[in-house]
């Protein structure tokens, strides 16, 4: 049966409200659409995965097409928001696994099934939000070819990155009719920072423009890739993750398989832009060429990056002296960890590039990268910037306090004042994240773990970097640092990293469970 | 108190100054005296040393005095003076003596200038290549700073910032700042009240120890150490020496009272312990001390033996109350023990003691805020309320403990960055910066400080301090210092233009 056929059986008067339901449905649905260009790169390049991505193809439609069909926009409600987002982003990490599985691209000899499928469900994670960490240690490099990893399963991996980038139920929304008052919260439910900012009044228009922005700078990336003298699937299979700094490539040495200024150069300027708030690209494009300028965040976060890179440079300046495969090294690096990407511009164990053996200075220096983050409205993950700047400015304010005990001590940033609601909220974000962070590492660490490799591998899993430090480091796998019940920790703490805590917490939290049936507001009917 | 009459000249520093100069005189005169009943070594110069101390503070004494009232910001800023006074005597006695004599003339200097911090901070990182040689004055000396730093972070968390900064009443909502403000109703009564408990629980541990035949000069050294969180011990082994199980246990015993609140301390003393119960910060304690004691014995090899056990209380007791003695081999334990005593030894004991660390009671605060962002995502208007021990949360103290967490991570991952650049090893540099920050000694990795290097000690050195000054008073001097090197700055610039 065919959705064709199914539609009609299905009246408008008899569809079932459900907000969630229908949102996942079309979730489901856009991600299927871009299963269709992995089928067709995988038969012209003769991989084995055809049949794989064609029934997850097939899954992802059908499930789609018959959620959207059977149900309507029915109540939002504060709880709705937060679980549409968590259970799409859960529904869309399981199912795009499901390539992984049918191909067999985690076979491994001797391996159990269970496992094979747990890091099928790692790598899936790991793409759709943006994480970047990998399982897979055996990746084809230039010009070769694996049937068990075939071309159309790896782009399919790249993509996965892509959709979760500027985010799934951001792209639904484009395409959804107005949701109301609450449609904003969906927005803030998913994309990165303290707020969401809308481009125009209407939602979906908002939601459509971001989107476009979105593919214009990838668009814009491919080309610089494919100038600096990638081929094609290289340039835009690269563009797709450097856009969502995600930061899976189809090689093992990452950018490093080129071994090419160029190119680390302009995998530099892409990291860079897509780290900053895109509705500042938007408001670029829109003709104000200035609004980088005046955003105080977005001069942060250059500050920021100067700084990390002058740290890690520095630090190994004093290590080797200063060369140009250090200050290469340094600085693309710290690009790829500021911006969440994770790219790695190592040619293998002991190269320049292996952050695993810099002096510690250096990796510490990256290990705040990796907590701090960027910015607000970014595709990127970490803390972010302005989170820190808020509770900075509050550090300086409890001194100030020390000095004056009676003096009334707003917290200003530029003109205004910052609500005492949004400190607090910001300082509830930054405990849970670092109580999670603390669970994963105490998880991992009693796994067998070293300290290291767990705290790191923690903070990379919740600020969706890709590298640890230690023994899952850019030259190596998640495999050879964690034991599979840590995998699929860190692949859970790397979804409820991407949508910043709340929306999947809630979903497991006593209060918000009891207070789903008793909410004392009227609904928003729609 | 001026008299009619009085001559001095009123100083915000000098007075507090001569009573740190007259404390650490008094310690080194004791340690010479002592050193005497050994070989003597060291008595000459510990002795002079105390001498010239004592002198300095006469001196201080008979110039000036102090002014009738102190300002938050002033009195912050006395405490800073009060610790480097303490450091600089310390770092000159042991200078002096013979103990850092075979490292060279300028090595000797940054060596004993790390050990007297260390000392002065509670610490107890020891930079000395062979504890067991040093002379018995100089080791008298070091439990003796260990004790003096100890109780003077006492007095300045119960005693002094309470009341100058003013939140006595608004920080402490717990049940131990009930208790809190019965020990101390003001400054003067706070600090007598506190000295006399300090006094005899160092007394009742000093003679349960010898008790346990470790001998008098040892059961001293120890007392001094572990009252204080210090963590200096008088052997090379550090607690390992020992290897007396009754021993241990008074020590475990001894860490884990010295890091509750010395509200809490004074009110077992007095024996009236039911109403104890009511604090949450000691409850909380009790919990993640016994949870973290199984959690270690699961974690380590042999659950089932009782030495195993014992190392593993011994273990949390060491870590959580930021004291580091050492008493076995536990850099050879699995990865997750580690990462269990590094997580307690950065979290640190209750509020009000003399170890360091982040503190128990902030994390109860930051836990409820965390807590209430949860209900507030789904009833945005609504209004919550943090509380603690039943009892509201102003938003000055949520602020307040929000700021002072990024303080201390800030200064952990500095420390760390600055330590990393002269130490091998990510986890080494990281759990060096944190044990520093939070003023306990504890290295995993390597037994004693010396086997780090140079520049990592030097690093350490102010890591130490600004984890003993609660950090706040560090901050509020160097802000002051840079707002009168602004107003100089803008004088001059002033003077340049006219």
């Amino acid at each position: 049966m065919t959705i064709a056929q199914v539609a009609p059986l299905i009246e408008p008067s008899r569809r079932i409200e459900s907000t969630i339901a229908h949102i996942i449905g079309l979730g489901l649905l856009f991600v299927g659409i871009g299963l269709v260009p992995c089928v067709v790169i995988e038969a012209a390049t003769g991989g084995n995965g055809v049949a794989a991505l064609s029934i997850t193809a097939a899954i992802f439609l059908i499930s789609g097409g018959i959620l959207r069909r059977a149900t309507q926009i029915g109540r939002v409600r504060a709880t709705t928001v937060f679980s549409a987002v968590a259970l799409t982003w859960i529904v869309v990490s399981f199912l795009g696994a499901l390539p992984f599985i049918l191909a067999g691209t985690m076979d491994q000899p001797g391996q159990a099934f269970i496992v094979e499928v747990s890091n099928a469900v790692f790598e899936a994670a790991s793409g759709f939000s943006c994480t970047g960490s990998t399982v897979i240690s055996d990746l084809p490099d230039v010009g070769e070819s694996d049937p068990r990893i075939g071309y159309g399963i790896l782009f399919w991996r790249q993509l996965t990155q892509w959709y979760g980038g500027m985010g799934i139920v951001l792209l639904v929304l484009a395409v959804l009719p107005v949701l109301g008052v609450r449609a904003v919260g969906f927005m803030a439910a998913e994309s990165p920072g303290v707020s969401a900012d809308r481009l125009v009044p209407r939602m979906s228009e908002t939601a459509r423009r971001l989107w476009l922005v979105y593919v214009g700078v990838t668009a814009a990336i491919a080309v610089s890739f494919l100038v600096t003298g990638m081929t094609l699937y290289d340039a835009v299979s690269h563009s797709l993750t450097t856009a969502a700094t995600g930061g899976f490539s189809p090689y093992n040495d990452s950018v490093g398989e080129f071994s090419s200024i160029p190119i680390e150069i302009a995998a530099i300027m892409g990291m860079l832009v897509c780290g900053a708030n895109f509705a500042l690209h938007y408001r670029f494009i829109a003709g104000d060429r200035r609004v980088h300028l005046r955003d105080s965040e977005f001069r942060w976060y250059i500050a920021f990056f100067g700084a990390i890179s002058i740290l890690v440079v520095g630090a190994l300046w004093i290590d080797t002296g200063l060369s140009g495969s250090s200050l290469r090294a340094g600085v693309f690096n710290s690009t790829s960890l500021v911006t969440s990407t994770g790219f790695g511009n190592a040619t293998g164990g002991g190269s320049p590039g292996d952050i695993t053996l810099w002096i510690p200075a250096a990796q510490i220096a990256l290990l705040v990268a990796m907590v701090v983050g960027a910015c607000t409205g970014s595709t990127s993950g970490g803390i972010k910037i302005i989170r820190f700047r808020v509770l900075g400015s509050q550090a300086r304010l409890a001194v100030k306090a020390a000095r004056h005990p009676r003096a009334v001590l707003p917290l200003k940033m530029g003109p205004n004042v910052v609500p005492e609601r949004t400190v607090e909220h910001i300082t509830g974000f930054i405990v849970v994240w670092l109580v999670l962070v603390g669970f994963g590492t105490a998880f991992a660490s009693v796994s067998g773990t070293d300290i290291i490799t767990a705290v790191s591998g923690t903070i990379s899993a919740m600020g969706n970097m890709g590298p640890s430090l230690g023994a899952a480091g850019p030259t190596s796998t998640f495999v050879d640092g964690f034991d599979t019940p840590s995998r699929l920790v860190l692949a859970s703490l790397m979804i409820v990293g991407r949508l910043e805590l709340f929306a999947v917490l809630l979903l497991f939290a006593r209060p918000f469970r009891q207070l789903q049936g008793l909410n004392p507001r009227r609904p928003n009917r729609h | 108190m001026a008299r009619r009459g009085d001559q001095r000249r009123v100083s915000f520093y000098a007075p507090p100054a001569a009573i740190a100069f007259a404390a650490v005189g008094g310690a080194l005169l004791v340690s010479a005296a002592i050193d005497l009943t050994d070989e003597g070594a060291d008595a000459v110069v510990l002795a002079l040393v105390g001498a010239a101390s004592a002198a300095a503070a006469f001196t201080l004494y008979t110039r000036f005095r102090s002014p009738p009232r102190y300002r938050a910001v002033q009195a912050l800023t006395v405490l800073t003076v009060v610790w480097i006074t303490m450091i600089a005597v310390g770092m000159l006695a042991l200078g002096l003596s013979e103990v850092f004599s075979e490292l060279g003339e300028s090595r000797r200097w940054s060596a004993s200038l790390f050990e007297s911090t260390s000392g002065f901070t509670t610490t107890g990182m020891t930079a000395l290549p062979d504890v067991d040689a040093a002379s018995r004055g100089v080791l008298f000396f070091r439990a003796a700073a260990n004790w003096l730093g100890g109780l003077s972070a006492v007095i300045a968390a119960i005693a002094v910032i309470p009341f100058v900064t003013r939140t006595r009443d608004i920080v402490d909502i717990d049940h131990t700042n009930e208790m809190t403000r019965r020990l101390a109703p003001s400054i003067d009564t706070g600090i007598k009240n506190v000295v006399r408990v300090y006094l005899v629980f160092t007394a009742l541990l000093v003679v349960a120890l010898i008790a346990t035949g470790i001998g008098v000069f040892d059961g001293v050294a120890y007392g001094l150490a572990i009252v204080s969180t210090g963590g200096f011990s008088p052997h090379t082994a550090s607690f390992w020496s020992e290897r007396n199980a009754a021993a241990e246990w008074i020590a475990i015993l001894g860490m884990l009272l010295a890091g509750a609140n010395v509200a809490v301390i004074w009110w077992i003393l007095r024996g009236s312990i039911g109403s104890l119960w009511r604090s949450v910060e000691l409850r909380v304690y009790a919990f993640v001390v016994v949870g973290a004691i199984a959690a270690v014995s699961i974690g380590i090899a042999g659950p089932d033996d009782v030495t195993a056990s014992r190392q593993a209380v011994f273990a949390v007791a060491s870590a959580i109350s930021t004291t580091g003695l050492v008493a076995f081999d536990w850099w050879s334990w699995g990865p997750g023990a580690q990462a269990i005593l590094v997580l307690l030894l950065a979290m640190g004991p209750m509020s009000g003691s003399s170890a360091g660390g982040f503190r128990i009671r902030r994390m109860i605060v930051l836990w409820e805020v965390a807590r209430r962002e949860l209900v507030r995502m789904v009833f945005p208007r609504a209004v919550h309320v943090v509380k603690m021990s039943g009892r509201p949360l102003t938003d000055n103290t949520v602020r307040s403990v929000a700021g002072y967490l990024i303080l201390h991570l800030g200064l952990i991952l500095g420390g760390a960055y600055a330590i990393g650049l002269f130490e091998d090893g990510v986890r080494r540099s990281l759990v060096a910066a944190t044990s520093a920050v939070s003023t306990s000694g504890l290295l995993i990795g390597v037994r004693a400080a010396n086997e780090l290097t140079e520049g990592t000690r030097l690093m350490l050195i102010p890591l130490m301090l600004a984890g003993r000054l609660a950090i706040l008073p560090l901050f509020v001097s160097i802000e002051r210092a840079t707002a009168t090197s602004a107003a100089w700055g803008r004088r001059l610039a002033g003077r340049v233009r006219t």
